[in-house]
């Protein structure tokens, strides 16, 4: 038994030796692949400043068709600062894939900043059923304790996260162990696209283009089948709805939800359209809204079929600009300001697409970017 | 809690040091405490499932020790009826409600209201076969009641073998908790050298097999023949370090804690016929389908025709077993004809058989059980035939992940066939100590850097 201690001792040796060389070596450059990784997370991770204590504060949280330079709440900061008399700030808690089960983590530094509204978009293609993608365990690191007791019944095995996690996460708000996880995730990805798992450097695999086409159709069916399924109280994604509201309620902040816009057209096309199935999931929606005294705003086919820029649910500048407009009024409403007298006051924008359309991919092919390949 | 998850690591050092440190002058405590490390390992995941697991245990120690005062025999029968109709009863709603539903409501013209959103615990069918089987020997007679609930209760939820096996016999585990295993300094190298093979069978072998396998099967049919011959070869290899690697992290821990639990594999592609595999595959479950359903539907006692009838439906419901799919269902039903036939080409064929009768063997077993593999990996029936038919397509694509499979295959057919893992382990464990640790921290960093984001075991979905 006395041999046991010298062989994990000499494990553990050799495994601190070899990351130690490393990360002395060339553990500079590691990191800075570990922390493009992080790049998204960092844009949730910020700390709220108010610039001007003079202002008021609207806290957007949201996917990636929230996120964009150009997306809906840069719209909706130009719409907000048009509102008479007062000056509104929205601040932006928005990376792709995010869903109420990432909101529910992100909330407490949300609320830390006292915001004076919160703005939260009901992405119907982040209720899917199939949906096993983890939760950022750095998000998960801004659940306070109490939260985390308060959420010990919600159901966070859906996504394949543990209680156990849940509080190993926590280690992460130590900054030495954040820059040792941020350098191996960049050693961990070095190794995966080094030369030494593609020795002969073959190009990646491009599917032939009547395969594609297929593979297109099947995918959108997928993705649209996702927006026309019914949502009920027991939704997973619903209970953290419930429980992400009431967070908010607790801290007396209002709240705006509002179901973001479907290609409703692209869904009736392939006749995955339900009408008394989706009546009945709006409802659920609002009855979790209403119930936190909150706003429910829905906006399903709130946008024109050319509005789209790919059938993922991203919107183009027009869609992005109608939505910010529809939602206008409510989030004065929420402020308790005077509504605006109309939409003349708009200051216009370059109807320019986002950055990152690839135009190759072509129309109603679904986005397939970085940004887009964890956005529901 | 998965064994190749960060939570894992901190909780196994955790409860060793408790275990050994803490508590080390009762036995009695340790097995307290190992019952309840073993329900938290559970609950982790989904703490209301551990209500289920508990209901599961309750039921059969109940039954066993009710089995061990009933002496009229139409009382044990329903004490054994209640044992069958609970276990199986949560296993068939958890399980197959679904697949039940989505089959059977189109036929009663029913709406989807049938159609739950079950969600199937972790592990289930292993830990109800496990807890099943013990109601059986007792009622059998060849297992006496456990008097102890505390060793029942380990029985059925000793963590390294919850979730995935290997299925533990009653009459092989229960003896062990008796009196404090001995845990011996050449036990617990033996258990670190299967815990390292373990996780980079997983890891390193089969996750990286994975990565391609996932490519061809992903767009079935679309790639060439020979992608799909080298996708379904992948499977083969994957599959079995996936699972096998599992079982070895999982008998690795638990030799850290003196018990012993039997092996589950024992180089199944070297078998030269189908019965020959299934003696090699899985064998805690095969075991089990051959004690608890075959010979209980009457073996081969009954004649001829009743044999292949047998045959037939223990490997369909081993298939269901599995899974609820049409695709696990045929996979079953290809296997038990396989059975069937070799059963009819006459028994004892392979004693008589020279080397090269045995390599002829060994390699047309291998081709029909990767035939079968393709049944078993498809997402459906339709996608296993576009496989099968590519098969015929004489082309072949040259992807980066065909490159690394190629290579991880041709490691992996060696590691299969080459010294066996037991002769591994002892070569390691007659080393210097400081040797055998260069050799795991080497093995920690090769796992380190193959480590995917999610890499979960195949099995666990059963």
């Amino acid at each position: 038994m006395r041999r046991v201690p010298i062989i994990v001792g000499s494990a553990l040796i050799t495994v601190g030796t070899v990351l130690g060389v490393t990360a002395w070596t060339i553990g500079p450059a590691l990191s800075r692949v570990g922390d493009a990784l992080y790049r998204h997370r960092d844009v949730v991770r910020q700390t709220l400043v108010r610039h001007d204590p003079g202002t008021r504060a609207v806290a957007w949280l949201g996917d990636s068709t929230m996120m964009w330079a150009r997306g809906v709440p840069s719209y909706a900061r130009l719409a907000t600062r048009s509102l008479p008399g007062e000056d509104v700030e929205p601040f932006i808690f928005a990376m792709p894939g995010l869903d109420f089960f990432h909101f529910y983590c992100v909330m407490p530094r949300v609320l830390e900043a006292a915001p004076d509204l919160v703005v939260m978009p009901a992405n119907l293609f982040n209720f899917r059923r199939d949906r096993q993608e983890g939760v950022y365990p750095d998000l998960c690191s801004f659940q306070t304790t109490s939260a985390l007791l308060r959420g010990a019944g919600l159901p966070w095995h859906r996504r394949s996260v543990t209680v156990p996690r849940l509080l190993l996460t926590r280690l992460l708000r130590a900054p030495l162990i954040e820059r040792w996880v941020r350098f191996f995730e960049g050693l961990r990805v070095a190794a995966a696209e080094s030369a030494l798992r593609n020795p002969f450097g073959v190009a990646p695999y491009a599917l032939p283009p009547d395969a594609r086409a297929g593979e297109v159709e099947r995918r959108v069916r997928r993705h649209l089948e996702h927006a026309a399924q019914r949502i009920t109280d027991e939704h997973p994604v619903a209970q953290m709805m419930d429980a992400t509201l009431a967070m908010v309620r607790r801290r007396g902040v209002p709240i705006v939800v509002f179901m973001a816009p479907v290609n409703v057209a692209a869904v009736a096309q392939r006749g995955q359209y339900d009408r008394a199935r989706h009546l009945e999931s709006v409802a659920v929606l609002r009855r979790i809204t209403e119930r936190h005294g909150g706003t429910f705003v829905d906006l399903y086919g709130g946008t024109l079929p050319g509005q789209f820029r790919d059938l993922g649910g991203h919107y183009d500048a027009a869609g992005m600009r109608r939505i910010a407009m529809a939602l206008r009024p409510h989030v004065a409403d929420a402020l308790g300001i005077p509504r605006p007298a109309a939409a003349a006051d708009w200051p216009r924008m370059p109807a320019l697409p986002p950055k990152r359309v690839r135009p190759s991919r072509g129309v109603g092919t679904p986005a397939r970017s970085p940004d887009h390949a964890a956005d529901g | 809690m998965l064994f190749n998850s960060i939570e894992f690591v901190f909780f196994l050092p955790v409860v060793l040091v408790v275990h050994f440190l803490v508590l080390r002058r009762s036995w009695r405590l340790q097995k307290g405490f190992l019952v309840a490390a073993s329900y938290a390992f559970y609950m982790s995941w989904n703490p209301r499932f551990g209500l289920l697991l508990l209901l599961s245990t309750m039921v059969d120690y109940v039954v066993g020790l009710r089995l061990g005062r009933s002496t009229s025999v139409s009382g044990r029968r329903a004490l054994l009826l209640v044992s069958v109709a609970i276990n199986l009863g949560i296993l068939g709603f958890f399980k197959y409600w679904r697949f039940f539903a989505e089959n059977v409501a189109p036929v009663l013209g029913s709406s989807d209201a049938v159609l739950l959103d079950v969600l199937l615990p972790v592990g289930i069918s292993f830990y109800t076969f496990q807890s099943l089987s013990y109601s059986i020997d007792v009622y059998r007679g060849t297992q006496r009641p456990c008097a102890s609930l505390l060793d029942f209760m380990l029985y059925v939820a000793f963590f390294p073998q919850l979730v995935a096996g290997p299925i533990v016999r009653s009459s092989d585990f229960l003896p062990q908790m008796r009196a404090r295993p001995v845990v011996s300094g050449p036990l617990v190298e033996d258990a670190l050298a299967r815990i390292a093979m373990g996780f980079v069978k997983k890891v390193v072998l089969a996750d990286t097999l994975g990565e391609y396998v996932d490519q061809v099967f992903g767009h079935a049919g679309v790639l060439g023949g020979w992608n799909a011959l080298l996708a379904t070869y992948a499977y083969a290899f994957q599959i079995y370090f996936d699972f096998s690697g599992y079982s070895d992290i999982a008998i690795g821990v638990a030799q850290l804690f003196g018990v012993r639990l039997p092996e589950n594999f024992a180089r199944p592609y070297l078998a030269a016929s189908p019965r020959e595999f299934w003696q090699r595959w899985h064998i805690s479950l095969s075991t089990w389908l051959r004690d608890y359903l075959y010979v209980p539907l009457g073996g081969n006692r009954r004649g001829g025709a009743r044999t292949y009838v047998n045959l037939l439906l223990t490997m369909l419901l081993g298939g269901l077993w599995h899974g609820a799919a049409w695709n696990f269902v045929a996979w079953g039903g290809f296997h038990g004809v396989l059975l069937v036939l070799e059963r009819m080409a006459g028994p004892g064929r392979e004693a008589a058989a020279g080397p090269l009768r045995t390599w002829v063997g060994r390699a047309g077993t291998f081709h029909l059980v990767c035939a079968g593999w393709i049944l078993f990996r498809a997402p459906t029936l339709g996608d296993a035939w576009a496989v099968f038919t590519s098969l015929a397509d004489g082309t072949f694509v040259v992807t980066p992940e065909a490159v690394r499979a190629l290579g991880v295959l041709a490691l992996a057919m060696l590691a299969h066939a080459g010294r066996s893992a037991a002769r591994w382990r002892s070569d390691q464990v007659a080393r210097p100590p400081l040797r055998q640790g260069a050799v795991y921290g080497a093995l920690i960093i090769l796992v380190l850097l193959f480590s995917p984001g999610t890499g979960r075991f195949i099995y666990f979905q059963f």
